[in-house]
């Protein structure tokens, strides 16, 4: 149960940067992908990535053991938010405000469908990146962390420092949000 | 059940977060109503798209270059553009008791959080992962994993899924009505929640081994509770447990339970 590495504190930096690459390195993927997803660009994603591995190096000593992988896309979603900011000079594109506000109230309701039609989703579903991709940045990754890393609801409240409560209305949203645009491109 | 009620645990209750009871109700309710039913398809059907159709990005062979080029070059760390202003102490310390309570996440890590040479700073880390999980559980729909007022069926619920059970605490004579139990992460352990709720107030009780962060110090032992976030605190030692309570409730109303706590068997 206890990473192999955890009586090395006092290691040099440089050891303390492969023992971090060690950690990090099966997670890899599953931090670019969220990068990926979160940036929509290969090169910026990868920058991110490279970032915040430097970042996991400075904060080495803050990972005690345990779960590696969120405390590892913890600090990738960190560093894309840092990014965000430094790039566009804008506010958070993860805040509240812009959770909360983003409308979709434009969209058609969805005016209730058989499961048979559910069904047919999955047949087209090319179009869902699409409409995953056109989703503001906050709902984007919490739907990306929950069907796609599925992480359980306190995983992503403590990865996003946000209440569990928030995490279910937010991903309700997220769903909501979805299952609408979906309507909307099919037609109704 | 009725739809309102299923429509709220609905997700809940198709991401497999709740207990076993309330999903096999929730389920009964959708098995018998069609709106219910062909929501819970949307989502699957959703969810079985999303598999299907989102494409996993897999890192480049160049990035695992960079970074085992960074690993391997001690100078790596100053090459990062530094941040333009840096974190203040408090920010950092919170950010880093995240991080613990995110890295100790899915397996139940049997250290504490530091060394014992950082007993003040590990005291504060154990406020703020109290604080945090108090919050939380007030802010989610459902701030106990078991609901029930006999204290009986609420004991053994946590045999197995903490380290070390709770007391089996009476305190409805003073006024504190058991609601029920959780578990919950507090310094990196997997420990026992009992819900009482006095008044309006909901108050936590947190039972830790003795042997956990904070256990060293003096924190909370004093006759006044501590104030964080605007809520208090208090720690008491029950049967060779520590036992930290945590609420809204006014300073004397935390002190009288810290008496009733101090007294119990």
């Amino acid at each position: 149960m206890n990473p192999p590495f955890r009586d090395e504190s006092q290691a040099p930096s440089s050891d303390k940067a492969g023992r971090i690459e060690r950690l990090i390195l099966p997670h890899l993927d599953a931090a670019y992908n969220l990068a990926r997803w979160l940036a929509r660009s290969d090169q910026d994603a990868a920058d991110i990535v490279h970032e915040a591995f430097l970042r996991a190096v400075r904060y080495a000593d803050s990972f005690e053991g345990g779960n590696a992988r969120a405390w590892w896309l913890a600090i990738v979603r960190t560093t894309y938010l840092t990014w965000v900011a430094k790039t566009s000079g804008a506010r958070s594109p993860l805040s509240l405000e812009e959770v909360m506000t983003s409308g979709d109230g434009d969209l058609p309701a969805d005016g209730g469908r058989s499961p048979e039609e559910l069904a047919h989703w999955s047949q087209c579903a090319s179009m869902l990146t699409e409409l995953v991709e056109a989703l503001p940045a906050g709902f984007r990754e919490i739907i990306l962390l929950r069907e796609m890393e599925e992480l359980s609801y306190r995983e992503i409240a403590d990865l996003l420092e946000v209440p569990v409560g928030t995490v279910m209305s937010r991903l309700a949203r997220a769903r909501e949000m979805l299952k609408r645009a979906w309507a909307a491109r099919q037609g109704r | 059940m009725d739809c309102r009620t299923a429509a709220t645990l609905l997700q809940p209750c198709f991401d497999g977060e709740l207990d076993e009871g309330t999903a096999a109700t929730v389920r009964a309710h959708v098995a018998g109503c069609a709106d219910c039913s062909r929501e819970m398809a949307a989502l699957q059907a959703l969810r079985e798209g999303m598999k299907r159709a989102l494409p996993r990005y897999a890192a480049p062979q160049s990035l695992r270059d960079r970074i085992h080029a960074s690993a391997a070059e001690p100078a790596a760390a100053p090459a990062v553009p530094a941040p333009a202003k840096r974190r203040s102490l408090p920010r950092w310390v919170a950010m880093a008791a995240s991080l613990l309570l995110v890295a100790s996440l899915s397996v139940g890590v049997t250290r504490s959080l530091m060394g014992p040479n950082v007993g003040a700073t590990s005291t504060e880390l154990l406020l703020h992962d109290l604080v945090s999980s108090h919050l939380r559980a007030l802010a989610a729909t459902n701030s106990v994993d078991v609901p029930s007022s006999d204290r009986h069926t609420v004991r053994p619920w946590f045999a197995g899924r903490v380290e070390v059970s709770p007391p089996a605490l009476d305190l409805s004579s003073q006024g504190f009505e058991l609601l029920g139990g959780r578990v919950d992460y507090v310094g990196g352990r997997r420990v026992a929640v009992l819900v009482y709720k006095h008044g309006q107030h909901v108050v936590d009780l947190y039972v830790l081994p003795d042997d956990a962060t904070g256990a060293a110090t003096n924190a909370g032992e004093a006759s006044a509770p501590l104030m964080r976030q605007g809520l208090n605190l208090i720690r008491r030692r029950v049967g060779g447990l520590q036992v930290w309570a945590v609420s809204d409730l006014d300073p004397q109303e935390m002190a009288a339970l810290g008496e009733v706590l101090a007294r119990a068997p």
